[in-house]
C-alpha cells in the first residue's frame, strides 16, 4: 500500500528498533550476546 | 540526501566489502565489541572476528527461552535503514559468493521463485530445533561458521583435533557444495538459505533508503539484470524483497530510470 508519506513509515520502524535494542539493553541482553559469542562455539566449530 | 545518494553511486562496492571482512575480523577490539550483532554474517567463533552472529546470537536466545529483544532490535535497525543494503555492501559472505561467481566456469541460474525457502531455514533450523534440542542447529551446518571457525580453529588448537566426528565431515562437505554453487550461480546462499537475508528482505519496500524505477523511461533493456548479484529484474519491482541494494542496476542503467529515494 502507497502511502502519501513514506517517511513516517521508516522513521516509526527506526524507532521501533531502536525501542527494541533499549529494553533489551535494560534486560542486560547486551552481557547475554557478548558472553555467548565470547565463549568458544563447538556447533559453529563442527565439534560436539 | 540526492548528494548523499550520488556520492553513493561514485564509491565502488568491492573495497567497501573487503573493507567490512576486514573491520568485521579486525581481532584487537574483541573484549568490548562481541556483545555487537554484526551487520552481516561472519561467524563469531572465527578468531579474529569482533563481533557477535546476529544468527548465532538469535539461536541462543531460542535456546534460553529469552524473547532477542536487543539482537531483533540491531537488525531491524540496519533493515530499517537500507533494507538489505548489508546483504550487498557489508556481509562478508556475499563478498566471497560475488568473488566466486568471477571464476571462469559454466553458470546457471535459480528458479527465481524459491525465495521463501530461508523462511523455512529459519522456522526450523533457527527457531524450531534449536528451541527443542537446546542446540544452534543452524551454527552446526553453517558453511560460513565451517570457513572462518571450524577449519582455522582446529589449525589453532591441535586439542580440537581429537573431538572430530561426522559433524566436521557434514561441515566440510556442506562447505564445499556451497563453494561449487557459488561459482556457477550468483548468490545461492543469500537466496535460498540465509536467515539473516530473510528477517532484512521484508524492509526493501518500507527501508529509510530505497530505489524507484521510471517506468515511463525504462527500454526493459535487461541490463540491470545482468549486473544483479541476486539476478533479479529490479525495473519489474523497485521494492523486490531480493533486492541486496548494491546499486549496479543503477550504475549500469542506460537511461538512468532507477534512481535512490528515501526520507
Amino acid at each position: 500500500m502507497k502511502t502519501q508519506r513514506p517517511w513516517l513509515r521508516s522513521v516509526a520502524l527506526l524507532l521501533l528498533s531502536v525501542s527494541a535494542i533499549v529494553l533489551g539493553l535494560l534486560l542486560d541482553q547486551w552481557m547475554i550476546t557478548w558472553v555467548n559469542a565470547t565463549l568458544l562455539c563447538l556447533s559453529c566449530i563442527g565439534i560436539q | 540526501m540526492k548528494r548523499l545518494f550520488n556520492l553513493l553511486l561514485r564509491i565502488r562496492r568491492w573495497p567497501v566489502q573487503l573493507a567490512s571482512f576486514l573491520v568485521m575480523n579486525s581481532y584487537f577490539t574483541q573484549g568490548v565489541t562481541k556483545g555487537l550483532p554484526c551487520p552481516g554474517f561472519n561467524c563469531y567463533a572465527c578468531p579474529t572476528a569482533i563481533f557477535a552472529c546476529p544468527v548465532g546470537s538469535l539461536q541462543h536466545f531460542v535456546i534460553i527461552r529469552e524473547i532477542p529483544f536487543y539482537v531483533l532490535g540491531v537488525v531491524a535497525f540496519v533493515g530499517a535503514l537500507g533494507g538489505r543494503a548489508a546483504c550487498g555492501w557489508l556481509c562478508p559472505f556475499g563478498f566471497l559468493q560475488e568473488l566466486m561467481y568471477k571464476l571462469p566456469l559454466p553458470k546457471w541460474q535459480l528458479p527465481p521463485r524459491l525465495g521463501w525457502l530461508r523462511y523455512v531455514f529459519i522456522a526450523i533450523l533457527v527457531v524450531a530445533i534449536p528451541y527443542i534440542t537446546l542446540e544452534p542447529w543452524f551454527c552446526k551446518l553453517c558453511p560460513q561458521g565451517t570457513l572462518e571457525a571450524g577449519i582455522p580453529q582446529i589449525f589453532l588448537l591441535p586439542e580440537l583435533r581429537a573431538l572430530i566426528g561426522w559433524l566436521y565431515g557434514l561441515k566440510i562437505a556442506i562447505l564445499v557444495a556451497f563453494l561449487a554453487w557459488m561459482a556457477v550461480s550468483k548468490r545461492p546462499f543469500c537466496r535460498w538459505v540465509c536467515p539473516l537475508g530473510a528477517i532484512w528482505s521484508p524492509f526493501n519496500p518500507v527501508s529509510a533508503v530505497r530505489l524507484e524505477v521510471d517506468h515511463q523511461t525504462c527500454i526493459e533493456c535487461n541490463r540491470c539484470q545482468q549486473v544483479c548479484p541476486v539476478n533479479i529484474r529490479i525495473h519489474e519491482n523497485a521494492d523486490a524483497i531480493e533486492c541486496v541494494r548494491c546499486l549496479e542496476c543503477v550504475r549500469v542503467c542506460p537511461v538512468d530510470c532507477i534512481h535512490i529515494t528515501g526520507v
